[in-house]
């Protein structure tokens, strides 16, 4: 896999950005089902259900986008490997602090 | 410099059905290449093989399994708009281009008035117009255009026309649309997409013999 440059980069940014608001309403809305382990329960959402709506919606319904990053040198498989990676990231360390939150 | 695609050895088939058999094609710097073809002909299955779905592309001699991973090789233009609805064009164009020449890029009649507007409030011709320049000013050596003329009004495929026919002296351009004139207008070699193979196509007569157009059309 090769590194991405700087403009590649931006791509992803962007790329993941658009995926970010399905991974934020699904984390919500786990988290507001128990407020006392909300972070616990966002980011396991976040990293789980989240990624998984918001990859398939762009699957379904904006698949041409893909065009849009692949013209720039960058394949389907890296974007939605960082989407994962992304998540993965930000959600186990939601889970953490939650944790150590609950416990302090 | 004088760049050779080739595709060799594309082979396809769906429920038994030979959609394309065993298809060679060679596109270079200064081609256009218009693809023509019925429905359902595989011309798009070509293209998609072309953009990097098959294994034997041969660029400049060099084996490539994805030509599109390899900056300034191919660039591929796909039959609906792939461009991203929240950006603006000016923000499009800049992230395209990386920055580099993007007043002289915007320094257009039709780009210069849309510049601050979002991508998705654009029409489809507009939209269209806007890729193609796009996919013509980057650095790639071949340029995919699938449809290209759809939906686009007759003064902006004037327009288009002689950007592709400008851009063709650095690149090699392959298309199809099924607007055929147009394709004629522009191409400097055809060929056909008949029965699962490939037809090379001289004049418009030779398109009446593959049972593309009848005899009525070439009036």
């Amino acid at each position: 896999m090769t590194i991405p440059g700087k403009s590649q980069l931006k791509l992803l940014l962007v790329f993941y950005k658009s995926t970010l608001l399905f991974s934020i309403a699904c984390g919500v809305m786990l988290g507001a089902l128990n407020l006392q382990i909300f972070f616990v329960a966002f980011g396991f959402s976040f990293l789980s259900a989240g990624t998984v709506i918001s990859l398939l919606y762009k699957e379904m319904s904006k698949q041409h986008e893909y065009y849009f990053y692949y013209n720039k040198g960058i394949s389907k498989r890296t974007l939605i490997l960082t989407c994962i990676l992304a998540n993965l990231a930000i959600g186990i360390l939601l889970i953490i602090i939650g944790s150590y939150a609950k416990h302090s | 410099m004088q760049s050779i695609l080739e595709i060799d050895s594309v082979m396809q088939s769906f429920d038994g059905r030979k959609i394309l058999s065993d298809i060679y094609l060679k596109c270079e710097t200064g081609d256009i290449l218009g693809i023509l073809g019925r429905n359902g002909s595989g011309k798009s299955i070509l293209f998609g093989a072309m953009k990097g779905d098959h294994k034997f592309i041969r660029i400049d001699g060099e084996i490539y399994d994805k030509p599109f991973k390899t900056t300034g090789l191919v660039c591929y233009l796909p039959q609906h708009s792939f461009l991203l609805g929240h950006l603006t064009v000016t923000a499009t164009v800049n992230m395209y281009l990386d920055g580099v020449g993007v007043d002289a890029f915007l320094d257009d009649e039709l780009l210069g008035k849309l510049r601050d507007n979002k991508i998705n409030s654009l029409s489809g011709g507009e939209s269209r117009y806007l890729e193609i320049k796009l996919l013509l000013s980057m650095p790639s050596k071949f340029v995919l255009l699938d449809e290209p003329f759809n939906g686009v009004a007759p003064v902006m495929i004037d327009q288009l026309k002689t950007m592709i026919t400008q851009h063709s002296a650095t690149k090699g351009i392959i298309l199809t649309d099924h607007d055929y004139n147009n394709v004629l207008d522009i191409a400097n070699r055809y060929c056909l997409v008949y029965d699962g193979s490939i037809k090379h196509i001289e004049t418009k007569n030779d398109l009446v013999r593959w049972q593309y157009l009848t005899v009525n059309s070439l009036d």
